[in-house]
C-alpha cells in the first residue's frame, strides 16, 4: 500500500481523540478546528474512525472466561498432540487412500493391498503403543478432569474463585538469599543439581513434590521432610505477596517443620502484603529432630508474628511432643492353682497402679482351670510387674512389644489442625457467600465432610492417648497337667469266623448264648444265598467279666477261624491319651464280638485227575453215571469243549463223601490213560473235621490230545524258503507226518520266514529230523523229553512234536531304498507337506480375517471421529 | 534465641508491566512450570495469555486467530519448557514466539486479502447507518487494519484494545511521545482516507 503523506494535523487529531494533548495544545487545536473547515471535516472523519475502532476492538476484548478457555485449549491440544494411536490410525487411513490411488480401480488388487496396509498399520500401532511413554501432561489433564468435582480440585483452583484470605496456591522453593539478589542469577531447576553452588541457585522441589505440597496446602511439611527431601543446608525463607491480581502464597524452602506455623502466620498477614522472612536451623530429616526443632522454634516464631498480626498458629502443647509409645506384653503362665494366681495378679496390679481389664476362665473335664487375664498397668511399672509375675508359676512364653506411634500421632495432629482451619474458613465463606443456594449447599457439604474428618481424627488421638497411658498385659494362665486325661477306657474288639455244618442252627445257638451272658446284640443277620449257601453275622457287646465264658460257649458250636482281638485305650473327656495313666483310672469297656458264621463245607481233600482218552464224550458220560451211582456224591460242575480241529476236552467236578472217594477215583482212572494226578490235603483239625468221612472234591479233566513225549524246536537257515516249505509239506504227507500248523511271512527286506509244527510217532522221529536238517544250516535245536513214571505208551507209538522255523537271509538293500523308491518317497512326502501347509494357511486366514475386518471398521470409525473432532 | 530479633522482611521488587522486572512470585511460578509442574504451567497460561493475545491480535486483527495463536504459543512453550531454563527470559520468549506465529499467519493469509482491493468491496447502494452496515464497516475496518504497517497496528491495538494511555504505550513499544503521536496520527489518517471506510455523511 502506498504510504500516505504525513500531515501533522493527523497527529494532533489523534492525540486529541486519545486525550494526550496538553492543555495548551488543546486550546490551540480547538482554535484551529473553529477556523479551518478542512480540519473540522478531517476531525469529523477521524472521530467516526475512532468510534469504529473502539467498537471493533470492544468486540475483540477477551471475555472473562478467556483464561480458562486458553488453559483448556492448550490442554486439549496437548492431549491431541500426545495421542499417538490417533496418528497411527491416521497413517492407516492415509496408507489406504494412497494405495487406492496407486492401484486405481482394480478391486481385487485393491483389497489385497488393503489387507497388507492394515497389517502394516497394525504393526506400526503396536510399535508406537509399545514405545509410548505416558506423557506427563496427559496424565495431569486426566487427573485434572478427574478432580473437577473433587475437593482437591476446589483446593487447587481456589485462587481463582475464593477471596484472598481463603485462597492460597503454594509453591515451595528454597531461595538461599534475598529475592531481588537471587533474581539476577540464572536459576537451576533442582536444588540437588548443583550442590557445589548452594548459595547461587534457587531450589525448586521436583514437580511431583510440589504438587503434593500444593495438595496438602503446605501443612504437611513435616511429612515432606520425613520423606527425605534433602533441602537441608538451605536457609528457609517464607514470604507472601500479591501476585497477578490474586493472592498467591509462596512459602519457600518448604520442607521444614516451621513452615507449618510460618504458613499459618503468613496467611494472617496476607492482606497486609508484608513479607516476612524468618530463618531457622537446617531442616531436620528425622522426626525427633523435627519435634525438637518445633518445640524450640515454637515460641519465638509465634512471638515474631505477633508483632504484625495476632497469631493464628495453633501451637501444640509441649506435652504432646514427648514420644508416644504403646507398650504391650503377652505371656503364658503355668500355675498350680488358677484361683490363687488370679488373687495374686489382682493384688499385684493394684499395687502397681493398674487394673484388671478382663478375666475369663474355663474348667476342663479333668477339673483343671485355664483362662485369659488382661491387665492394664502404668507403662513405667510394666517391667517391674512382669518380673513379679514370674514368681506366680512357670513362665512358658513371654512377648513384650513397643509400638512407636509418635509419627502417626504428630501427623494426625497436623492434619487435625489443618482441618480445623479449613472448618473456620468454610464457616467464614458460608457467611460471606452471596446467597446462591447451590454454593451454600456445596459449602455446607464440604463443612460436613471436614467436621466428620475432625471427629474421626479426634477419636483416633483419644485412642492413642489411652493406649499410651496404660500398657496392656495379656496373660494366658493355666493349671499344671491341664491336658492329663481324667480317666481311660479300655476298648476291646474280637472278630472271628465260626464254621459249622448247619449254619442256621448254629446262628440260633449263638444268639441264645448271647442272651445267656447278658450280651447286648448290636446286629444279627441270617442270609440265604442262592442254593444251599447260608451265612450269618452276629455282632454283640459282652460285659467284660463275661467275655471268656461267652467265647468258650461259642467255640463249642463249631470250628473257629481267623480270630483277631483289638485293644484300644481311649482317654475320657478328650484328654491326652499319651499321658502315663494311673491304673485305677482305667476302666474296661464292654467287649464287642463280631462273629461271621459260615457253612463248614470246606473239603479236607482236593484231587485233580487228567485222563487221556480218544472218546471224550463217552468218557464224560460214563464218569457222570459212575459219580452219581455212589450215595452222597454231588456233581458241582461239568463242561465239554470241542475245537474246530476236532480236539475235545471235558471238565467234571464232583464232591464225594470220603468213604466213596477211592471207588470213584478208580472208576475214573479206568476211563483212559491217566496222564496226571494231584492231591491236596488240608489237615487243619478243627472241631468239625471228621477224619476220612470229610467230603473230597474231585476234579476230572478228560482230553483226547495226548501230550507229546518229546518236543523239538528247530531253526534252519534256508536259501529258498517258499519252495522248500512246499517240498517239505509234500514230504511230510508222504512220510505220514501230521502237520499241525504252518505259517509263512515275507518282510520288505526280503526275509522269508516259515513256521511249521509237525506231530509224528516216535518211530518216525529220527528219520524226519534228518530230512529237516538237510534243508539248510541248522541254527538251533532244542529237544525236551517228558519221561513220566505213569507213562503207559511205548516209545514207538508215543507222539512227538517238532516246531520248525525256516528262514532266509534278508536283502542287503531293502526294496524301498532304491533311487526310484527314494524319489517316489520324496514326492509323496513333498505333496503331503504342501497339503499340510495349505491347511495351515487356511486356518491362519480363518484366524486373521475377522480381526482384519474389525481393524478396518475401527480405522474407519477412528477416521470419522478424527474428522468430526477436527471440525 | 532473643525474642526481639524480628527477621527483616524481604520486600518484593515493585511490580512493573514489562517482562524485565519480573517479581519473585512470578519467577518461582515460571520456574516451577518450566521444571515440569503442570499446575504451575496452567497458572502461567492464566497469567500471560491476555498479554499474548493482545500482541497476536495486534498483528492478525482477528479474535479467533489470535486465540489460536495464544494456544499454539503455550503449546510450543510446553514442548520446549525443558530447554527454557531462564525464567527471566520466558515472557520475552513467549512474546517473540507469538509475534512470529502471528506474522506467519498473516503471511499465509495475505495473498487472499490482496486479491480483492478495498475499492471493489464498496457497495455505493448500501444505506448507511443500518446494523448490517455497521457489521460491514467493521469487516472493512479489519481488512483496512490488516494493510497498515505492523507498528501502526500494534499501537492502535494497545490504545483501543488495552486502553493504555500514551505513556504506557511508549514504554511498551520503546518509542518517544513524538514518534507515537506520529504513528497513531498516521494510522488514523490512513484509515479515514480509505474509500471503503468513507461512508460518513460528510457535510
Amino acid at each position: 500500500m502506498k504510504p500516505t503523506s504525513h500531515d501533522p494535523l493527523d497527529d494532533l487529531i489523534a492525540a486529541a481523540l486519545h486525550g494526550d494533548l496538553t492543555p495548551a495544545e488543546r486550546t490551540q487545536f480547538e482554535t484551529r478546528l473553529a477556523n479551518d473547515p478542512a480540519a473540522r471535516a478531517a476531525y469529523q472523519e477521524a472521530l467516526l474512525i475512532h468510534d469504529l475502532l473502539e467498537k471493533t476492538h470492544a468486540s475483540a476484548q477477551p471475555d472473562p472466561n478467556f483464561e480458562q478457555r486458553m488453559v483448556s485449549g492448550v490442554r486439549r491440544k496437548l492431549a491431541d498432540d500426545q495421542r499417538p494411536r490417533e496418528s497411527a490410525w491416521q497413517s492407516l487411513v492415509v496408507l489406504w487412500s494412497s494405495l487406492n490411488k496407486i492401484f486405481g480401480k482394480h478391486r481385487a488388487r485393491q483389497y489385497g493391498t488393503a489387507g497388507i496396509a492394515v497389517c502394516v498399520a497394525a504393526f506400526s500401532v503396536l510399535m508406537v503403543a509399545g514405545n509410548h511413554t505416558k506423557s506427563v501432561f496427559t496424565t495431569i489433564s486426566g487427573q485434572l478432569s478427574q478432580a473437577q468435582s473433587s475437593p482437591e480440585f476446589e483446593k487447587a483452583y481456589m485462587p481463582l474463585t475464593a477471596p484472598p484470605a481463603v485462597a492460597k496456591n503454594v509453591y515451595a522453593a528454597a531461595p538461599p538469599m534475598p529475592v531481588d539478589e537471587a533474581a539476577a542469577q540464572p536459576a537451576a531447576p533442582t536444588p540437588i543439581a548443583m550442590p557445589e553452588l548452594p548459595s547461587q541457585n534457587e531450589a525448586v522441589a521436583h514437580s511431583t513434590d510440589l504438587k503434593k505440597i500444593v495438595e496438602n496446602q503446605g501443612v504437611n511439611y513435616a511429612e515432606a521432610a520425613q520423606k527425605g527431601r534433602t533441602l537441608s543446608g538451605y536457609v528457609d525463607n517464607s514470604y507472601t505477596e500479591q501476585f497477578g491480581g490474586r493472592a498467591t502464597q509462596f512459602p519457600t524452602g518448604g520442607a521444614n517443620a516451621d513452615s507449618l506455623s510460618a504458613v499459618t502466620a503468613a496467611q494472617a498477614q496476607l492482606q497486609a502484603k508484608s513479607a516476612v522472612a524468618m530463618t531457622s536451623p537446617n531442616s531436620a530429616t528425622d522426626i525427633d529432630g523435627l519435634i525438637a526443632a518445633q518445640s524450640k522454634q515454637q515460641a519465638p516464631a509465634s512471638s515474631a508474628f505477633n508483632i504484625n498480626a495476632p497469631t493464628t498458629s495453633t501451637a501444640a502443647p509441649a506435652s504432646d511432643l514427648t514420644r508416644k509409645l504403646i507398650r504391650n506384653a503377652e505371656l503364658e503362665l503355668e500355675v498350680k492353682s488358677f484361683q490363687a494366681a488370679m488373687d495374686q495378679i489382682t493384688a499385684l496390679t493394684k499395687a502397681t497402679g493398674g487394673y484388671v481389664d478382663s478375666n475369663n476362665s474355663q474348667r476342663g473335664g479333668n477339673g483343671k482351670l485355664q483362662g485369659t487375664v488382661v491387665v492394664k498397668v502404668l507403662p513405667q511399672n510394666l517391667d517391674d510387674f512382669l518380673l513379679k509375675l514370674r514368681d506366680l508359676g512357670e513362665l512358658k512364653n513371654q512377648t513384650i512389644s513397643t509400638e512407636d506411634v509418635t509419627r502417626e500421632y504428630v501427623d494426625i495432629q497436623a492434619r487435625l489442625d489443618n482441618s480445623r482451619r479449613m472448618e473456620t474458613q468454610l464457616q467464614e465463606l458460608l457467611q460471606h457467600t452471596n446467597g446462591k443456594v447451590s454454593d451454600l449447599l456445596q459449602v455446607e457439604r464440604e463443612l460436613g465432610r471436614v467436621r466428620g474428618e475432625i471427629e474421626q481424627m479426634q477419636g483416633q488421638l483419644k485412642l492413642y492417648d489411652f493406649q499410651v497411658q496404660y500398657a496392656t498385659v495379656t496373660m494366658q494362665v493355666r493349671e499344671k497337667d491341664l491336658n492329663q486325661a481324667a480317666a481311660y477306657l479300655l476298648k476291646e474288639q474280637d472278630n472271628f469266623s465260626l464254621l459249622a455244618t448247619d449254619v442256621e442252627a448254629t446262628f440260633q445257638q449263638a444268639r441264645q448264648a448271647a442272651d445267656d451272658f447278658k450280651a447286648q446284640v448290636l446286629s444279627a443277620n441270617l442270609n440265604h444265598n442262592s442254593g444251599s449257601n447260608v451265612s450269618a453275622q452276629l455282632d454283640v457287646m459282652v460285659p467284660p467279666d463275661q467275655i471268656e465264658p461267652f467265647l468258650a460257649q461259642i467255640r463249642s458250636l463249631g470250628r473257629v477261624a481267623n480270630f483277631t482281638r483289638q485293644t484300644q485305650r481311649v482317654a475320657r473327656d478328650g484328654g491326652d491319651s499319651d499321658q502315663p495313666a494311673d491304673q485305677t483310672l482305667t476302666e474296661k469297656d464292654k467287649v464287642e464280638v463280631q462273629i461271621a458264621i459260615g457253612s463248614d463245607d470246606e473239603s479236607r481233600k482236593q484231587v485233580a485227575l487228567t485222563v487221556v482218552t480218544p472218546t471224550v464224550d463217552d468218557a464224560l458220560d460214563k464218569a457222570k453215571s459212575d459219580a452219581l451211582a455212589g450215595a452222597g456224591t454231588e456233581i458241582l460242575s461239568s463242561s465239554l469243549d470241542k475245537t474246530p480241529e476236532g480236539q475235545s476236552t471235558a471238565q467234571l467236578s464232583v464232591r464225594v463223601p470220603g468213604k466213596n472217594y477211592n471207588a470213584l477215583l478208580d472208576s475214573f482212572r479206568a476211563l483212559g490213560r491217566p496222564s496226571s494226578f494231584s492231591l491236596q490235603r488240608d489237615d487243619d483239625s478243627g472241631p468239625g473235621a471228621n477224619g476220612d468221612d470229610a467230603p473230597v472234591i474231585l476234579n476230572l479233566s478228560l482230553t483226547d490230545d495226548e501230550t507229546p513225549l518229546q518236543q523239538t524246536q528247530l531253526a534252519v537257515l534256508a536259501t529258498d524258503v517258499d519252495s522248500q516249505e512246499q517240498q517239505l509239506k509234500q514230504d511230510a504227507a508222504n512220510a505220514g507226518v501230521e502237520i499241525k500248523a504252518s505259517s509263512f511271512q515275507r518282510q520288505p527286506d526280503g526275509t522269508e520266514t516259515a513256521q511249521m509244527t509237525f506231530r509224528l510217532p516216535m518211530a518216525k522221529y529220527p528219520a524226519f529230523v534228518e530230512v529237516l536238517k538237510k534243508l539248510g544250516k541248522v541254527e538251533s535245536l532244542t529237544v525236551s523229553r517228558n519221561d513220566r513214571p505213569d507213562q503207559t505208551r511205548t516209545d514207538e507209538t508215543a507222539p512227538a512234536e517238532i516246531d520248525l522255523t525256516l528262514h532266509n537271509q534278508g536283502d542287503i538293500v531293502a526294496d524301498d531304498s532304491g533311487l526310484w523308491a527314494t524319489l517316489r518317497q520324496m514326492f509323496g512326502e513333498g505333496a503331503a507337506a504342501l497339503f499340510g501347509s495349505v491347511r495351515v494357511i487356511g486356518v491362519v486366514v480363518a484366524f486373521l480375517v475377522p480381526w482384519l475386518i474389525t481393524l478396518v471398521i475401527v480405522a474407519w470409525i477412528g477416521r470419522r471421529i478424527y474428522i468430526w473432532r477436527k471440525r | 534465641m532473643p525474642l526481639v530479633t524480628t527477621p527483616a522482611p524481604t520486600l518484593p521488587p515493585p511490580a512493573t508491566d514489562s517482562a524485565a522486572g519480573m517479581d519473585s512470585a512470578e519467577r518461582i511460578m515460571v520456574m516451577a512450570a518450566l521444571a515440569g509442574d503442570d499446575e504451575a504451567f496452567e497458572t502461567v497460561i492464566r497469567t500471560y495469555s491476555r498479554r499474548i493475545y493482545v500482541v497476536a491480535y495486534a498483528i492478525v486483527q482477528d479474535v479467533s486467530e489470535a486465540e489460536d495463536i495464544v494456544q499454539d504459543t503455550f503449546l510450543k512453550a510446553h514442548r520446549q519448557r525443558r530447554s527454557l531454563r531462564d525464567p527471566e527470559k520466558f515472557p520475552a520468549w513467549l512474546l517473540t514466539v507469538t509475534r512470529n506465529a502471528a506474522r506467519d499467519r498473516l503471511r499465509r493469509r495475505r495473498p487472499q486479502a490482496d486479491a480483492e482491493t478495498f475499492d471493489t468491496l464498496v457497495d455505493p447502494a448500501a444505506t448507511p447507518g443500518s446494523a448490517l452496515e455497521q457489521e460491514e464497516r467493521q469487516v472493512h475496518l479489519r481488512r483496512a487494519l490488516a494493510t497498515l504497517p505492523e507498528e501502526h497496528r500494534t499501537a492502535l491495538t494497545l490504545r483501543y484494545l488495552e486502553g493504555h494511555d500514551y505513556r504506557t504505550i511508549e514504554t511498551t513499544m520503546g518509542l518517544s511521545n513524538g514518534a507515537l503521536r506520529g504513528i497513531l496520527g498516521r494510522a488514523l489518517g490512513t484509515l479515514r482516507r480509505m474509500p471503503a471506510l468513507k461512508l460518513v455523511e460528510t457535510p
